[in-house]
C-alpha cells in the first residue's frame, strides 16, 4: 500500500480529512494510530473499526467525531477496499458535527429518571441519580456516548429524563479523559504476571478502573490463572458497590 | 474555494446563515428547485430526533465554466439553534460567500442580532473578518405582521452597507435576487484575486 498522507489529528479535523478524501476519490485506508481504521472506496467511507473492536460501521464513525485531536493518522492507497458506502460523506460529517454539539450540551447535565427507559440506556440509568452529571455516568458505565446521545435527547424531550442541575466543568474533564485515553497503554507489552502486579498496585492506589483494566488484561493473557480471575471478580464487585 | 487542477474543477462554498426558523432552508429549497436537474445534485437534509427544524441542508450545483474550469457551487445552511455552535463554525470554515437570512418579524429582532454576532464571532475564531468575505443580507418574511422596516433592519444588521434584498422566501420572492447578489460578490472577489475574467456560463433556469 502506498502512503499518501501522514499528519496529526491535532492539525486537521476528521471532517476536513473525509472531505479531502472524497474530493480526490481516494481508495485506501485512513488509520488513526491506536484508535481506528477507516476504509475508503472512491472517496466514500465504507468501513470503520475501532482498534478496541468495541464499535464498527456508522456507530464507530460517530464515536470518532466525539474524540477531538485524534492523534497521528496515515492515509494509504489500496487497489480496492470492500464495502458499501455508509452514507453520503457530507451527511456523515454533518451528523458527526451535530453529535459533538449535542454531547457538549448533554454531558454537564445532572439528570434524574422519571419513567421506563429503553434497554440501551440500562447501563447508565441507575447512575443518573440527580448528583452525577451525564459525563460521569457514561465514564462509570464505560459506554461510548455516541450510542446514547439521540436516545437521551428523545427521553429529555419526552420528560422521562429530567434535568435537575448542571456541572459546567464537564467538558474540561471530558477533554482530559480523552487526552489520557490517547496516551500509550502502559500495559502494552507486559506479560500476565506483570499485568497482575500492575492491577494490584492500582488497587492499592484506589484506581479501581485502572485495576480492572490490568486484571482483565492478565486474564486475557492467562485465562487459567485463578489469582488473576479472583482479583478481577473482586475489583468488579468493588466498582459495582462503589457506583451504587 | 478549492481548485482541483487535475479535474479542472473549481469549487465554491456558499453558506446561508441566520437565526433559527428564519427561512434558510426555504431559500435553499427554492434554489434547488429552480436549477435544472441535470446541473444540480440531490438536496441532502438532516433532521434531528427532537427538533422541529432541520439541522442542516446541502446541495451541490454545477454552474458553468471559468477559464477552462468547471465551477461547482456547494450550498449549505447552518443550524439555527444556539447550542449547535461548533457545527456552525465548521460549516463556515472555507466559506467563499455568506447570505445572512434575517427574519423581519418584530419578535425575531433580537434573534437576528444574536445570530449576526455569532457569525462575526465564529469568523473571528477562524481568523476571518466579515468584511473580507463576500456577503449579502436578505430581509426575509416581508409579509410578517408589522414587519420591521427594511431601513431599521439594515441600520442594525448591515452597518457595512453590504448588498441586500427583501424577500418572502416561502413564496419564492427575493430568493433568486439574493443568490444573484451573492454570486456577483463572490465572482468579483475571484476576479480581484486571480485576474481571471469571471463570467460563468450560468445554468439556464426556469
Amino acid at each position: 500500500m502506498a502512503e499518501l498522507l501522514v499528519g496529526s489529528g491535532e492539525h486537521i479535523s476528521l471532517a476536513s480529512l473525509l472531505q479531502l478524501l472524497e474530493s480526490e476519490e481516494i481508495t485506501g485506508w485512513l488509520v488513526f494510530e491506536r484508535v481506528a481504521r477507516v476504509g475508503i472506496s472512491e472517496g466514500a467511507v465504507v468501513s470503520v473499526e475501532l482498534e478496541d473492536h468495541s464499535l464498527s460501521g456508522s456507530e464507530a464513525l460517530r464515536s470518532l467525531f466525539l474524540m477531538p485531536g485524534l492523534g497521528r493518522f496515515e492515509v494509504a492507497a489500496a487497489a480496492s477496499v470492500e464495502g458499501s458506502p455508509l452514507g453520503q460523506t457530507m451527511g456523515l460529517i454533518m451528523d458527526g458535527l451535530r453529535l459533538c454539539d449535542e454531547w457538549t450540551r448533554l454531558m454537564p447535565m445532572v439528570l434524574v429518571v422519571d419513567g421506563d427507559v429503553p434497554d440501551l440506556l440500562g447501563p447508565i440509568a441507575s447512575k443518573l441519580d440527580g448528583e452525577r452529571c451525564v459525563l460521569d455516568a457514561v465514564l462509570l458505565a464505560e459506554i461510548q456516548p455516541a450510542l446514547l446521545i439521540d436516545t437521551m435527547l428523545g427521553l429529555l424531550e419526552g420528560r422521562i429524563l429530567r434535568q435537575v442541575g448542571q456541572q459546567p466543568e464537564a467538558p474540561v474533564r471530558w477533554a482530559e479523559h480523552l487526552r489520557r485515553a490517547s496516551e500509550p497503554d502502559p500495559l502494552d507489552g507486559l506479560d500476565a504476571f506483570e499485568c497482575l502486579s500492575a492491577g494490584r498496585r492500582r488497587l492499592r492506589e484506589g484506581d479501581l478502573s485502572g485495576a480492572e483494566s490490568a486484571f482483565r488484561r492478565a486474564v486475557s493473557l492467562a485465562p487459567e490463572d485463578r489469582i488473576a480471575s479472583q482479583n478481577l471478580r473482586r475489583v468488579v464487585s468493588m466498582r459495582a458497590t462503589d457506583s451504587r | 474555494m478549492r481548485i482541483q487542477a487535475a479535474k479542472r474543477l473549481l469549487t465554491v462554498k456558499m453558506v446561508y446563515y441566520g437565526p433559527g426558523l428564519g427561512g434558510k432552508t426555504t431559500n435553499l429549497a427554492c434554489l434547488h428547485e429552480r436549477f435544472p436537474s441535470t446541473q444540480r445534485g440531490e438536496m441532502l437534509q438532516l433532521d434531528t430526533d427532537t427538533e422541529r427544524t432541520l439541522f442542516f441542508d446541502y446541495f451541490p450545483m454545477v454552474l458553468g465554466r471559468i477559464g477552462g474550469y468547471r465551477v461547482k457551487v456547494d450550498f449549505f445552511t447552518v443550524p439555527g439553534q444556539s447550542f449547535y455552535h461548533a457545527t456552525r463554525r465548521a460549516v463556515l470554515e472555507g466559506a467563499d460567500g455568506i447570505a445572512f437570512i434575517a427574519d423581519s418579524s418584530p419578535s425575531r429582532e433580537e434573534a437576528n442580532v444574536v445570530s449576526r454576532e455569532d457569525l462575526v464571532a465564529n469568523l473571528a475564531a477562524l481568523g476571518k473578518n466579515l468584511d473580507d468575505i463576500p456577503h449579502v443580507y436578505q430581509w426575509n418574511k416581508r409579509d410578517a405582521r408589522n414587519a420591521l422596516p427594511v431601513g431599521v433592519m439594515a441600520a442594525i444588521l448591515n452597518p457595512e452597507g453590504a448588498p441586500s434584498a427583501p424577500a418572502i422566501a416561502i413564496r419564492n420572492r427575493g430568493v433568486w435576487e439574493t443568490h444573484r447578489l451573492l454570486l456577483g460578490k463572490v465572482f468579483d472577489k475571484l476576479r480581484e484575486s486571480t485576474g481571471v475574467s469571471t463570467k460563468p456560463a450560468e445554468a439556464r433556469v426556469g
